[in-house]
């Protein structure tokens, strides 16, 4: 059973850290345009670099 | 990397600044493209746009049909207009500087922050309860129990701040809403989840107030995403007033803002533009347009001591005007406070989920109590009966509720997006279902607002090629016109001298030292009396040899006749008003089949007709564009205008049709009653879930687990009968 004293931890933390990218990504714009990111993506002209 | 927002401002500043640039050698203008619907329209914009001369960077936005342009201060919207004209596009000018649009932004994004929170949360307490569930014991039941509070607390208050702030207010004016109960079972659930993990208890409800809080951030999220998708397009398309004027200042004249302007001050107006204010024609001659104000789609002559209102446009010649009306006191104005009266008085409106929120708020409570109430009489434990009642509490929670209309709504106005339709206001299409009566206006509602030539086969090409050389010179509609259709028939245009537009009169000029004249009959013709009918028609002639007539009729919009036969058949009463004269209104409503039909009205005959509807217990729906419609238009029970209308009417509607497509009504009802029985059916679905788990509860059967699984299961069943096709 101790196992789940260092499991129950890591599994929150992976899971906390997915938390922070996502709240990073929404407060960058990420999730403005789903849809026109998943047109760009088939055009090479609109190849965009950061 | 969306940049769309990034060029918005400089990062952070998004939202505080209330204009759009702080940049001043550069800003930001906003286009609806309708058409944008695959990559290579993408591509073609923005590429297009980009070898324009002042065009710093452009970013089309694909989910909301949008193109941001970033260029210097010498690019206006119709730059760009034209522009994507030659690129294939027909485009709108949005203001972005009304800041409600960034409010929807922000709140959209703080909700879906909220529903990751709730939903991350909600994920690792249910992986703990299964955990529980399945047998877990003692203190390994009492460390899932702790750890869960540990993620649930924290968590619980930062994403059920909206429903606490909603309910909070709500309770502060003694009223009860959907947000209350909920509010309460949220509370109430993790307090006394947190009083039994003390006392070693064994059942804890924070998986249930998790999923709780998760099903409804969904529901209102999508709720913000349907307002954020339809205002932003409908809401800001560009003014259409001017507001700018040139005012006389010591014989000068210099270019002032409309509302600097008084009483008496002396304004200039040349010819092209649209009049800024209501005066009185001290100097001056010429032809306005008031179609836009009245629905008359022939112009009016103005002369020295004629009145003018704001709006109109100046034809051909440039007129000096005397202000009469403070800016607040203009016929636009009057009617626009008038839009406002009416429509304080539509707010009261209440939606089915209103109603529901009605029967529903009260009775949760008052079953939670009376479930608390009996058990604490039958077993004097204070502690079983408050789980109890929150376990009733938890079941009833209008969760699938919560989500029965949003869903639906956002599902149906997406549908409706895709066709050209924008729905602004979220109760719009249920009331729609109530429609008995529809109320056209004639010019730019069922016609295009434009004159169409019916004759032009019957004149020959050397006396058209003259027509057209000389109307050319002109703004005049019937001109206009005239050019059009034999640039579309190749006929060659000649050079003439001494071109003369006499407002009020017509055309004239010399070809080969022939006189040529082109304008209304008194003039042309002055001595002849057979040709009087009430056709709209211009003569024409070459010094005094015959007179030709050119005929015109007012464009149908495409689709209107079938339309109006659909609706016919629906048992929908159809009715035209227009301000046009009558004869040429009476002649339009015969021409496609509307039977109810009165001209030369005004508009507060019209806001009158649709309040005595109103009074017999008629649903009326009006669709019209003009400034004569607005009043109408904010006192009818639902109200649509093609995107071409004026902004006062577009603020004032529920409904925009883009590209002109009146014809789609019959559609947009039918889809509007779809969507109202899908509202129906989640209200049933919800309904008789509750009609199950509500005993269940109240006699002290639900555990923590039953709990869980009858709320995701309803809201996920409302969901999907949503979204089916």
């Amino acid at each position: 059973m101790n196992i789940i004293l260092i499991l129950l931890p890591l599994s929150l933390l992976l899971g906390a850290i997915g938390l922070l990218l996502f709240y990073w990504a929404v407060k960058n714009n990420q999730f403005d345009d789903p849809e026109g990111n998943a047109q760009r993506i088939l055009r090479d002209d609109l190849d965009e670099h950061p | 990397m969306s940049q769309f927002y990034k060029t918005l401002t400089p990062s952070t500043t998004l939202f505080k600044t209330e204009g759009i640039s702080t940049n001043p050698f550069k800003h930001d203008l906003f286009l609806h493209v309708p058409q944008i619907h695959c990559s290579g329209c993408i591509s073609t914009i923005e590429k297009g746009l980009e070898k324009l001369d002042g065009i710093i960077s452009s970013r089309v936005h694909y989910g909301l049909k949008r193109v941001m342009v970033t260029a210097t201060q010498e690019i206006t919207h119709d730059h760009l207009v034209l522009r994507l004209k030659d690129l294939g596009f027909t485009a709108e000018p949005l203001d972005m500087t009304v800041h409600n649009m960034q409010r929807i932004n922000e709140r959209s994004k703080n909700l879906l922050l909220r529903l990751a929170v709730s939903g991350f949360a909600c994920m690792n307490v249910m992986l703990m309860s299964i955990a529980i569930w399945s047998g877990a014991e003692d203190t390994t039941r009492q460390l899932f129990y702790w750890l869960s509070a540990l993620i649930a607390l924290p968590s619980l208050a930062f994403s059920s701040q909206p429903f606490f702030i909603n309910a909070f207010s709500s309770l502060k004016k003694l009223k009860l809403n959907m947000d209350v109960p909920i509010s309460l079972a949220i509370f109430l659930s993790s307090v006394i989840s947190l009083y039994e993990i003390i006392l070693d208890g064994k059942h804890a409800y924070f998986d249930a107030a998790l999923t709780l809080t998760f099903f409804l951030l969904c529901g209102r999220y999508l709720e913000c995403l349907t307002r954020k998708r339809s205002q932003s397009a409908a809401q800001q398309l560009s003014k259409m007033l001017s507001h700018k004027a040139l005012k006389y200042i010591s014989g000068n004249v210099h270019l002032v803002n409309v509302f600097e302007l008084k009483v008496g001050d002396r304004v200039k107006v040349s010819s092209g533009s649209i009049i800024p204010t209501d005066g009185i024609v001290i100097n001056g001659e010429s032809e306005t347009d008031r179609s836009i104000i009245s629905g008359e789609n022939i112009p009016f002559s103005v002369k020295s001591g004629d009145k003018v209102y704001a709006g109109e446009f100046n034809i051909n010649g440039s007129l000096d005007i005397k202000v009469t009306n403070s800016q607040d006191d203009t016929y636009l104005q009057r009617i626009v406070n008038q839009m406002s009266i009416s429509e304080a008085e539509r707010n009261k409106y209440t939606s089915l989920s209103d109603k529901a929120a009605e029967i529903y708020a009260p009775g949760v409570h008052i079953l939670a109590l009376s479930a608390f109430i009996f058990w604490i009489l039958f077993t004097l434990d204070f502690r079983y009966s408050l789980n109890i009642s929150i376990a009733v509490l938890i079941i009833t929670c209008p969760c699938a509720l919560g989500l029965a209309v949003p869903t639906v709504i956002a599902s149906t106005s997406g549908k409706l997006f895709k066709k050209g339709i924008l729905v602004k206001t979220s109760t719009a299409l249920e009331r729609l279902t109530e429609v008995d009566t529809i109320i056209f206006d004639k010019t730019g509602t069922l016609t295009t607002g434009k004159l169409k030539s019916i004759n032009v086969s019957e004149i020959p090409k050397n006396i058209l090629s003259l027509a057209a050389s000389i109307s050319s010179y002109s703004l005049h509609p019937l001109a206009k016109e005239i050019t059009r259709v034999a640039k579309s028939k190749g006929v060659k245009f000649k050079t003439l001298d001494k071109v003369n537009e006499l407002p009020g009169k017509g055309l004239e000029a010399f070809y080969e030292g022939k006189k040529l004249c082109l304008g209304k009959k008194d003039w042309v013709y002055p001595n002849e009396k057979s040709l009087a009918n009430n056709s709209i028609a211009t003569f024409f002639k070459i010094d005094n040899q015959k007179v030709w007539e050119f005929k015109f009729l007012e464009e149908i919009r495409d689709g209107v006749p079938q339309m109006l036969k659909k609706l016919q058949n629906l048992n929908l009463d159809t009715v035209v008003l227009s301000g046009d004269n009558v004869s040429s209104t009476n002649k339009l409503a015969k021409s496609i089949g509307i039977k109810k039909v009165r001209g030369g009205v005004s508009p507060n005959y019209k806001m009158r007709y649709i309040k005595y509807l109103n009074s017999r217990g008629h649903k009326v729906l009006m669709v019209g564009d003009g400034l004569n419609d607005t009043a109408a238009l904010s006192r009818a029970h639902v109200s649509i205008c093609p995107s071409t209308a004026l902004d006062a009417a577009k603020a004032s509607v529920d409904i925009i049709i883009l590209n002109g497509k009146i014809s789609l009504i019959p559609t947009l009802l039918k889809i509007a009653h779809t969507s109202k029985t899908r509202i129906i059916q989640n209200f049933l679905i919800a309904g008789i879930y509750n009609l199950i788990a509500v005993p269940i509860a109240t006699l002290g059967f639900v555990t923590p687990l039953i709990a869980a699984l009858a709320m995701s299961s309803s809201s996920i069943a409302v969901s999907l009968n949503a979204l089916r096709k």
